[in-house]
């Protein structure tokens, strides 16, 4: 191959990284595309919580309470 | 405890406090430190400090505040020495995504003869604190021995509470209770009547929303009859304490 010709190559080579660079989905497209979703935290939804509360407790140890 | 702890993803075990000894006096021999001692073992996540406990003294109640590993609050309450707050003023539980601030808050005994300490009004402390509390949690609860009737007034009074757990009831409740206006939940623990101390758990149910707020609630109070097996492990500790 001539230096002409390598020299062409090299440039066809380089236009089409650049061209497909540019045509190339951001990251941002592909964290939105059809069934992905966003990367983010843990959802916070409702949160089922128990609360047990007592007073008094002395009456568990002294059987008079 | 270990039954509900096995039955629910997230718990909370709180105490209204007067919890320690029986009478504002020093009689007990154990001066509260058995009840701490089972207390921590069951992983309380927090207590009120209620006239009882500063009817320990300044002393003892001071060795039992550090045997505790759970905090002791108390928002209205000061050592009278250097006026600094008996215990916490709240602390903030990390249930689940959710932050829950807990305050404490102490019923005020007029003349009551505790010359170590000195008492603040409640409705006063609550409109200063409930707010700072609020901007770090999700959820304000209000942990206290103040009467059922008057910790609902005092939510009345100041808002931005979502939970009172409060004490000493004329009757017990048959459910779970708002105030009409700010909506704050309020339950109660027992019924304020001999050979009752010591003898019921309430038990709330209630969805935090993501706001924080508190719906669906379901309530009881839970009578601790002998059909409920003692535990082996507390057993053991308070018979240690008996000998």
């Amino acid at each position: 191959m001539s230096v002409r010709s390598t020299r062409v190559a090299a440039l066809l080579i380089l236009l089409v990284l650049v061209l497909g660079c540019g045509q190339s989905p951001s990251s941002l497209d592909l964290l939105s595309g059809p069934g992905l979703e966003p990367v983010s935290g843990p959802s916070r939804g409702p949160m089922e919580l128990t609360v047990l509360h007592t007073n008094d407790n002395w009456g568990e140890t002294d059987p008079c309470g | 405890m270990q039954q509900q702890r096995e039955q629910s993803e997230h718990l909370l075990l709180l105490d209204t406090g007067d919890a320690l000894i029986e009478q504002e006096s020093s009689e007990s021999p154990t001066m509260g430190e058995d009840v701490v001692a089972g207390m921590n073992l069951m992983a309380y996540d927090a207590m009120a400090i209620g006239p009882l406990e500063l009817g320990l003294g300044a002393e003892a109640l001071r060795q039992r505040l550090d045997e505790a590993a759970f905090p002791m609050l108390s928002a209205n309450v000061l050592w009278s020495d250097d006026r600094t707050t008996v215990g916490e003023p709240f602390t903030v539980l990390d249930v689940g995504f959710y932050r829950i601030g807990v305050i404490g808050l102490t019923r005020v005994i007029e003349n009551g003869g505790f010359a170590d300490f000195v008492f603040l009004d409640p409705e006063d402390v609550l409109a200063e604190l409930v707010p700072e509390v609020a901007e770090q949690v999700d959820t304000v609860v209000l942990l206290t021995n103040v009467p059922y009737r008057s910790a609902a007034e005092l939510a009345e009074a100041v808002p931005g509470i979502d939970l009172v757990i409060a004490a000493l009831p004329r009757q017990l409740p048959e459910r779970a209770a708002r105030t009409s206006g700010t909506g704050a939940l309020v339950v109660t623990a027992e019924q304020a009547l001999p050979l009752h101390s010591g003898r019921r758990v309430g038990n709330l149910a209630v969805a935090v929303q993501s706001d924080g707020t508190l719906d669906e609630e379901e309530w009881e109070s839970v009578a601790l009859g002998p059909e409920i097996a003692d535990d082996l492990a507390m057993s053991n500790l308070l018979e240690k304490y008996a000998e």
